[in-house]
């Protein structure tokens, strides 16, 4: 079958729009700023459009005309700060920037996003961010 | 043959992609490109159409002679059945 990228703009505005109309909508993630939960090209996320949203969920956001898919890890008030897993850099966003939320991913097995274990795992991860760069270099 | 209800189609960049219309979550892993002639067929096959209908099509709708129209088609058909679009 033919390949489509996903971090193609275009296919951003089709995806968005079958968000809008309540769809839930799966992608293959491209990139690995993800690590160690997603991985490029491997991992299959659905995302379901959202109006609520806390620390910790991974949000579809865009901003400056560029899509991503990263994790909230601060609320300001109306400031919303935003952290790849893997990244040591920030994007601050507000609500209207974000498109939808991650609901569950599969690398081999799915993994619900309200699932315990999976809270554990990224309480763990947030509590390691000080080395976290180490960390992903070991992994990689 | 013809193509399952519950599709539609829309243009990203140069070419198609088949959307799901019926399902409540859509996959965009897996989904089915098509280019130019792919979308003549594909909209043609909304109702019944035989091989020898889509043969026609092609032939009059590009400069190509019948040969590579059928195997065109063929190959066509065969994505189809992969994807299991086909009624």
């Amino acid at each position: 079958m033919d390949k489509i990228l996903i971090n193609n703009n275009n296919l951003f505005k089709v995806i968005i729009d079958e968000l809008a109309s309540g769809k839930k909508v799966s992608f293959k993630v491209k990139g690995n700023s993800m690590l160690p939960f997603f991985r490029d090209t491997k991992t299959l996320i659905e995302l379901k459009k959202t109006n609520t949203y806390k620390k910790y969920d991974i949000i579809l956001f865009k901003l400056e005309n560029k899509y991503y898919v990263h994790r909230i890890i601060k609320i300001n008030e109306d400031r919303i700060i935003c952290m790849g897993d893997a990244l040591i850099s920030k994007e601050i966003i507000n609500e209207s920037n974000i498109i939808a939320r991650v609901i569950n991913y599969q690398n081999k097995k799915l993994i619900n996003t309200n699932s315990k274990k999976y809270k554990i795992r990224v309480t763990l991860w947030m509590l390691l961010r000080p080395i976290r760069r180490l960390i992903i270099k070991i992994i990689r | 043959m013809k193509i399952k209800k519950g599709y539609k189609i829309k243009k990203v960049s140069d070419k198609y992609i088949v959307i799901p219309t019926l399902e409540e979550s859509v996959n965009f892993s897996g989904i089915m490109t098509l280019n130019n002639s792919g979308k003549l067929l594909f909209e043609a096959l909304q109702s019944k159409k035989s091989v020898e209908d889509l043969i026609k099509l092609l032939t009059d709708e590009y400069d190509i002679d019948t040969n590579t129209a059928r195997k065109d088609i063929n190959s066509f058909i065969e994505k189809l059945k992969t994807n299991n679009l086909l009624d």
